[in-house]
C-alpha cells in the first residue's frame, strides 16, 4: 500500500510494506503520473519497509533516470538501517538523496 | 555523505594502502637491476597498480584510476623491455605512487590533487623510450582507435584500446577469451553478501580484469517494465577459461557472461606493435592442458572459499579466505603489508594455534574446576601446571598477532636515503640486515620517526661529500648500514655510518653556547659524556637548519620518542671513521621483563632495559664501597663512582625504619647509608657515649644489613639505586596509572603481580629528575657546602689532596691551597741550572720534586706524572708526583712531630696508611728561598713588627704551625685552646691584643661564638678578627663574616695570612671594604 501526500509541491510517496515484486511494480505504476506533474520535491519514505529487491531498486533508479531529464532529484528518506548499507556499499546513494531513519 | 563513511571504499582504500607499500622498494630494486629486467619483480609491481586501477574505477576515483592506468602502460613497457629503467623512469613512477599513497591516505581531499604533472612525465620517459630505443617498432599511435564493448543489447559498456586487448590476453590469469560479465547488483552481489568490490577482486584473482561498470543508464526508465529494471554490473576479463568453467567460478548463470570477439583486425593491428612476440606462460598455459588443470583447482578452491563467505553474514568486510588469497593475491610475496589503524591481519596458522591453544584452556579449566570441587590437590597441581603453559603458549601467540617485521620501516629507508643522498650530492649506499626481525606493532609504528631522523642525520649530517672523503682516503661512496637484532629480550637497532664522526668541538662550542654545560663541567667530562649532549634539550650541531633533517627537531625528541617506548638510545662515535647510533628496543609494550624489588614492604617492578647490573654490598664492604661526597653518597664500582639514590628517600621513607617480617614498622638505627666508619669526611665521629655503646653491638654483623643496589641507566646516566631487597625477574603487564597518579614522574605504570597485590613500574629517567640528578657536578658543590655550613662547630676537617710519589708513599696536601692538578709527560720536564720547569700555559712553571727536598723515596719513573699547582711568593710553582689517588674529607689529628722534616709538616694516619703532609712553602722555601725572600722583604716592608696577635686554635698542630710563622715574621703571639679561654685572654690582656687569629671549630665554644661574644664588647668593636680553618666554603664564610669575622682564611696559607695580618693592622677593620 502506498500513501500519497502532495502539498505546496512537495511529492511524498510512503511505501508501507517492502518494495518486492508486486509492490515495485505498485510503486511505478504510482509515480509514473505524478512524474509528468509539476513539483519541487520528490520524497519517497520508506519508513515501514525493511526490505527492497532489485525490481525494487530498479525502480527506484528508473524513478532517478526519469527525473535527472527534468533536472530533478530523487530523495528516499527513513531508510532502515540494513538498506541504508546496501544503498552505501552499492553506491546508489551517489545517485539520489538518502536519508536514514530520525531515530 | 563523505567518502570516509563508506565502508567498501575504505577497504578499496586499505588494501589499496597495502598493494602501495611494496611497490616502493620493488621500484628501488627494478631501477637497480637496470637492463636485467626481472619479469617477476616488475611484475608484482604491475599487479599492484593493477589492482588499485581495477577498484578506482567503480569508486569513480577517477584520478586514481587516470594515473595508475598511465603507470600501468609504462611498467608493461618495462616489462616488454622497451622501456630501460634508468632512474628518471623510476623517479616517474615513485612520483606516481607517492602520489597515488596521498590519494588514497587522503580521499577527502583527492579532488584537489593535480595529477597532470606525473602524468606527463610518465608520458615523457614513455616517449623517450620508444624514441631512442633503436631499431623498436614503428612510433606508437598516440590516439589509438577504441574497441567498444557491446553487451546483448547493443549498448556500447566500455571502450577498451585494442592495445589493453592485447595485454590482457597475454598477462598472467588472462586469456585469449574476452569475456563481459553482467553481474544484477542485487541478486548477484548484495544478496549473496558481497559488494562490488569482492565482485572485482574476485575477477582480480581467478582471470585478468579489465573494467568494471555499474549501468545505471540500463536501468531505464520508469515507462518500461518493472521486470527489467535491473542494475547490471558489468566486469570485462580476459581468461583462459571457457564460459561453463567461468560460470561455474563466478557463480552465475552463463546467460550473464557474453563472449566478446575483438575484431581480429584490431589484434593484427596490435600485433604489429609488438612485432617480437615474446612467449608467456599465458600462452602455454592456453595451449597445455595440463596446466590448465592446476589452475582449475586452485580456482576450485577459492570458489569454495567464495561459497563459505556466506557464512559469516555479519562480514561482509572479509576478504576471500586462506587458498585464494595465498595463491593468488598479488601483494609481494610473503612480507606483511603496512597496515592501516584499526586493523591487523593475523596469519591463518597464528589464528588455527590460538584456536586450539583455547581449546586446551576450556579443558584445563574444567580440569581446574572439578579438582577444585573434589578438592583433589594433585589434580589441581597438574591442571595448575598446564594453564602455566597455556597461558605462555597464548601469550605467545597472541603477541605474535601484534608482532611485524622491522623490514617494513627499514624498507622506507631505501627511498628516503635515495632521493636525499640524490639532493644532497653525496653517494650513499645502504645495506640492511636482520629485516626480519620482529617487534609489536606499536613499536614498529612509533620507531619510524625516530629512526628517519636518525638516518637523515647520517645522511646529512655524517656522511661526507665524495670529494671531502676521497680526501680523507674514504672511498668516495658513503655507507650506511642498518641493523636489527635481538638481544636478550630485546632488539637492537644499530645505525651505523662510515661518515666523518661526531665534532667534539663543535659539540662543546654548542653546548657551551646554549648553556647546556658550564666550561668547568665540560672539563669534568668524558669524550663519551660529550658526545652524548648532543642528546639535550635545546641542542643542535647543525651549522643551520638544513631544510632535509633540521626540521626542528632535536635529537632530544628522538631520544624522548624512544624513552617512551621503553627504550634506550646510545652512540659510539670516531672522528674521522662514523658514527653508530644505537637504540635498544623492548619487544613489545604491552610485557615488560622487569626485576622486582622491595623497598620496606612495597613491591616495585624495575624495567629490564634499565637495568645494568646488580650489586651487593656486604656490610663489611660497605666502608670501602660507598663514599659520600658532600650528602651524595656515591658508589666505586670498577673505578666509576656511581651515584647512589636510596628508594627510601625516592619515596620518602623514613630512613631509619624497617619493616620486619610481621610487616611492623620499626626503627631502624642507621641513618646514613655509607658507614660511619667509611672514608668519608665530614662526618666528624661522634664520640659520645650511647655512639660509642652503638658501634659496640654494631649490627652491621648481621647479612641482612648489607647494602642492596641495582644499577640503572636512566637516560645517559648511571646510578645506583638502593633498595631494601632484590626479589625475582619476572615479567609483568603493564598497566597505565590512573589520572591521579599521571604527575608522579617516578612511576611508569603499575602491575598486578601473580599473589594479586599491585607494584609500581619505576620510571628510571624520572627518578633522576626527580632527585635533581641533571646536574651533578654542582648539586655535588652544593651538598658539600651545606654540609660544611651545618657540621660546622665540632672539629677540624681537613679536606686533603692524597698523592702518591714513591711507590706506596702516600702524602696529603690541603686541597684548599691546589690551584690546579695537571697530568704531564715526563719527558717534557727541562731542567735548567738544576731548576725543573715545564711549558705551561704559555710560561714555565717551575717544578720541584718532593724526594729533592725531604727524605723519601724517589718517585717511581713514569712517562706520565701529575703536578699540583699551587701559589706560593705571588708565583704559581708545581710539585712534582706519580699521581693522584684521591680527594677525601678527613678529621684525622696531624701529628706534628713523628714525621716532621724538610718539606714535611706533619704525618696522619689515612686509610690505614700513614700519609705525610706536604708542606709546599718549605718545599719552595727550601729549595728556591730567593723566590720567597724576595717576596717576603716586599711584604715585611709593611709588617708592623712587635704587634700581639691571638691566635685560638684547639689543634696544637696547627697552634704550633702558626705562631711559627707568625713569630718568624716579627708579631708577638697569645694562644688559648677554645673560644672560652680566648674570651678570656681577651678579658685579661684586651688592650696589647691588636688582632685576632681564631679557628672556627673548636670544643667549648666555637669560633663563631666568641667572635659574637667579643663584637659585643664596644672596645673589641674595631679589632680585626681572622677565621682560619681547614676547609672553606661560601656558607660558612658569609656565616663567619655575618657573626663579625674580618676574613676567612686556610690554616696553611702562610702567605695568606700574613699578607691580610699586614693589611688589616696597617689599615684597620676598612682594609678590604
Amino acid at each position: 500500500m502506498i500513501e500519497k501526500n502532495i502539498s505546496e509541491g512537495v511529492v511524498t510517496l510512503v511505501v508501507k510494506g517492502n518494495i518486492v515484486a508486486s509492490m515495485a511494480k505498485s510503486l511505478k505504476e504510482e509515480m509514473l503520473p505524478l512524474l509528468k506533474e509539476e513539483f519541487n520535491e520528490f520524497t519517497i519514505d520508506l519508513d515501514e519497509v525493511s526490505s527492497i529487491d532489485s525490481s525494487g531498486v530498479g525502480v527506484l533508479i528508473a524513478a532517478q533516470n526519469d527525473l535527472k531529464k527534468k533536472n530533478a532529484q530523487l530523495t528516499v528518506i527513513n531508510v532502515s538501517e540494513p538498506i541504508l548499507k546496501m544503498f552505501r556499499i552499492m553506491r546508489l546513494d551517489r545517485h539520489f538523496n538518502v536519508h536514514g531513519k530520525k531515530d | 555523505m563523505s567518502n570516509s563513511e563508506d565502508e567498501v571504499l575504505l577497504i578499496f582504500l586499505e588494501e589499496s594502502r597495502e598493494h602501495l607499500a611494496g611497490i616502493e622498494e620493488d621500484l628501488l630494486a627494478v631501477e637497480e637491476a637496470g637492463e636485467n629486467i626481472d619479469q617477476e619483480l616488475v611484475n608484482r609491481v604491475f599487479r599492484a597498480i593493477h589492482t588499485v586501477k581495477g577498484g578506482s574505477g567503480f569508486f569513480a576515483l577517477d584520478k586514481i584510476k587516470d594515473l595508475s592506468h598511465v603507470m600501468e602502460n609504462v611498467l608493461d613497457q618495462i616489462r616488454k623491455e622497451r622501456l630501460v629503467p634508468t632512474s628518471a623512469v623510476i623517479n616517474a613512477l615513485l612520483e606516481g605512487s607517492d602520489l597515488l599513497r596521498s590519494m588514497i591516505n587522503n580521499p577527502d581531499t583527492m579532488d584537489s590533487v593535480d595529477i597532470s604533472l606525473p602524468i606527463a612525465k610518465l608520458e615523457q620517459v614513455k616517449q623517450d623510450a620508444s624514441g631512442g630505443a633503436g631499431p623498436a617498432p614503428a612510433e606508437e599511435p598516440e590516439e589509438q582507435d577504441l574497441i567498444p564493448i557491446l553487451n546483448p543489447d547493443n549498448q556500447v559498456v566500455f571502450e577498451i584500446s585494442p592495445d589493453e586487448i592485447q595485454r590482457a590476453k597475454k598477462e598472467e590469469k588472462g586469456g585469449n577469451l574476452l569475456y563481459l560479465v553482467e553481474y544484477d547488483l542485487i541478486d548477484d552481489i548484495e544478496r549473496k553478501n558481497k559488494n562490488p568490490w569482492d565482485v572485482i577482486k574476485e575477477a582480480l584473482t581467478l582471470t585478468y580484469f579489465i573494467d568494471s561498470k555499474v549501468d545505471f543508464g540500463a536501468v531505464g526508465s520508469l515507462e518500461g517494465d518493472v521486470e527489467s529494471m535491473r542494475i547490471p554490473f558489468y566486469v570485462l576479463l580476459s581468461t583462459v577459461m571457457d564460459k561453463g568453467l567461468l560460470s561455474y567460478f563466478l557463480g552465475l548463470p552463463e546467460g550473464q557472461i557474453y563472449s566478446i570477439q575483438a575484431s581480429d583486425e584490431a589484434e593484427e593491428k596490435s600485433e604489429e606493435v609488438a612485432p617480437t612476440p615474446i612467449p608467456t606462460p599465458v600462452e602455454e598455459k592456453a595451449e597445455e592442458p595440463s596446466i590448465v588443470e592446476p589452475i582449475a583447482k586452485e580456482l576450485k578452491e577459492a570458489k569454495v572459499s567464495n561459497m563459505t563467505q556466506d557464512s559469516k553474514k555479519s562480514e561482509p568486510t572479509a576478504k576471500p579466505s586462506k587458498p585464494a588469497a595465498a595463491s593468488s593475491s598479488p601483494q609481494p610475496g610473503g612480507k606483511q603489508p603496512v597496515k592501516g589503524e584499526g586493523s591487523v591481519r593475523v596469519n591463518l596458522k597464528v589464528l588455527d594455534k590460538l584456536m586450539t591453544l583455547a581449546g586446551e584452556l576450556v579443558l584445563t579449566r574444567n580440569q581446574l574446576l572439578q579438582s577444585g570441587s573434589e578438592e583433589n590437590l594433585q589434580a589441581m597441581q597438574a591442571a595448575s601446571q598446564s594453564v602455566d603453559h597455556l597461558t605462555t603458549e597464548l601469550q605467545d601467540a597472541i603477541m605474535a598477532t601484534r608482532m611485524q617485521s622491522i623490514g617494513l620501516v627499514f624498507n622506507k629507508f631505501k627511498r628516503i636515503v635515495r632521493d636525499m643522498s640524490g639532493n644532497l650530492g653525496k653517494s650513499i649506499a645502504l645495506t640492511l640486515e636482520g629485516e626480519d626481525v620482529e617487534l609489536d606493532r606499536t613499536i614498529i609504528e612509533k620507531i619510524g620517526d625516530p629512526l628517519t631522523h636518525l638516518v637523515r642525520n647520517s645522511v646529512d649530517h655524517g656522511i661526507e661529500m665524495p670529494d671531502e672523503r676521497i680526501q680523507a682516503g674514504k672511498e668516495a661512496r658513503g655507507h650506511i648500514h642498518l641493523k636489527a637484532t635481538h638481544e636478550a629480550g630485546f632488539v637492537v637497532i644499530d645505525i651505523i655510518d662510515d661518515g666523518k664522526g661526531l665534532h667534539l668541538d663543535r659539540i662543546k662550542n654548542k653546548a657551551l653556547q646554549s648553556g647546556i654545560v658550564t666550561q668547568t663541567e665540560l672539563d669534568e667530562m668524558s669524550e663519551k659524556d660529550i658526545q652524548l649532549l648532543i642528546f639535550k634539550p635545546g641542542f643542535s650541531t647543525a651549522k643551520e637548519v638544513t631544510e632535509i633533517s633540521g626540521r626542528g627537531v632535536g635529537m632530544d625528541v628522538v631520544r624522548t620518542n624512544i624513552n617512551d617506548l621503553g627504550g634506550i638510545v646510545d652512540l659510539e662515535s670516531t672522528p674521522g671513521e662514523g658514527t653508530k647510533m644505537q637504540i635498544k628496543l623492548p619487544l613489545t609494550l604491552a610485557i615488560l621483563p622487569s626485576l622486582m624489588i622491595k623497598v620496606q614492604a612495597a613491591r616495585f617492578a624495575i624495567p629490564q632495559a634499565n637495568l645494568l647490573e646488580l650489586v651487593r654490598i656486604t656490610a663489611r664492604d660497605v666502608k670501602n664501597r660507598i663514599e659520600t661526597i658532600g650528602d651524595a653518597p656515591v658508589m666505586r664500582l670498577r673505578g666509576e663512582l656511581l651515584p647512589l639514590v636510596s628508594m627510601r628517600e625516592v619515596l620518602g621513607i623514613q630512613q631509619g625504619t624497617w619493616t620486619d617480617e610481621s610487616g611492623v614498622v620499626r626503627e631502624d638505627r642507621r641513618k646514613n647509608i655509607a658507614d660511619r666508619r667509611s672514608p668519608v669526611a665530614g662526618q666528624a665521629r661522634d664520640d659520645s657515649p650511647e655512639e660509642n655503646k652503638r658501634r659496640q653491638n654494631d649490627r652491621r654483623h648481621s647479612p641482612s644489613s648489607s647494602v642492596n643496589i641495582a644499577v640503572v641507566l636512566a637516560g645517559d646516566m648511571k646510578l645506583g639505586l638502593i633498595v631494601d631487597q632484590l626479589l625475582d625477574s619476572s615479567e609483568i603487564v603493564v598497566k597505565p596509572l590512573g589520572v591521579h597518579l599521571k604527575r608522579a614522574k617516578i612511576y611508569a605504570g603499575a602491575t598486578i603481580m601473580g599473589d594479586g597485590g599491585v607494584a609500581l613500574i619505576l620510571d628510571m629517567f624520572g627518578i633522576r629528575q626527580y632527585m635533581k640528578l641533571d646536574q651533578v657536578s654542582l648539586a655535588e658543590q652544593t651538598d658539600l657546602e651545606q654540609q660544611r655550613a651545618s657540621s660546622d662547630g665540632l672539629k677540624d676537617r681537613h679536606e686533603l689532596l692524597i698523592v702518591e710519589n714513591g711507590d706506596d708513599e702516600f702524602f696529603a696536601i690541603p686541597l684548599d691551597l691546589v690551584l690546579r692538578i695537571e697530568k704531564i709527560q715526563t719527558a717534557d720536564i727541562q731542567v735548567t741550572g738544576g731548576q725543573k720547569a715545564i711549558k705551561y700555559r704559555g710560561g714555565s712553571l717551575g717544578l720541584f720534586a718532593i724526594e729533592d727536598v725531604a727524605k723519601v723515596t724517589p718517585r717511581s719513573d713514569s712517562d706520565i706524572a701529575s703536578i699540583i699547582v699551587f701559589k706560593v711568593a705571588n708565583r704559581e710553582v708545581g710539585i712534582l708526583v706519580k699521581q693522584v689517588i684521591d680527594i677525601l674529607q678527613t678529621n684525622v689529628e696531624i701529628d706534628g712531630m713523628t714525621h716532621k722534616q724538610d718539606g714535611i709538616f706533619g704525618s696522619a694516619v689515612i686509610d690505614e696508611k700513614i700519609t705525610l703532609f706536604l708542606d709546599l712553602y718549605g718545599i719552595v722555601n727550601h729549595m728556591a728561598p730567593q723566590w720567597v725572600q724576595t717576596y717576603r722583604e716586599a711584604e715585611s716592608e709593611a709588617t708592623l713588627k712587635g704587634k700581639t696577635i691571638l691566635l685560638v686554635e684547639d689543634s696544637k698542630f696547627f697552634t704550633t704551625q702558626i705562631s711559627e710563622f707568625l713569630i718568624e715574621a716579627g708579631y708577638k703571639v697569645l694562644t688559648a685552646l677554645d673560644g672560652n679561654l680566648g674570651l678570656e685572654v681577651v678579658e685579661k690582656q684586651g688592650d696589647d691584643i691588636d688582632l685576632i687569629i681564631t679557628d672556627i671549630e673548636m670544643p667549648n665554644m666555637d669560633g663563631y661564638e666568641m667572635v659574637r661574644t667579643l663584637r659585643k664588647n664596644s672596645r673589641m668593636k674595631d679589632l680585626p678578627i681572622i677565621a682560619v680553618t681547614s676547609v672553606s666554603g661560601d656558607r660558612a664564610r658569609d656565616k663567619g663574616l655575618k657573626a663579625g669575622m674580618d676574613a676567612y682564611l686556610i690554616k696553611l696559607d702562610r702567605e695568606e695570612i700574613l699578607h691580610h695580618i699586614n693589611g688589616y693592622l696597617n689599615h684597620g677593620r676598612s682594609w678590604k671594604k
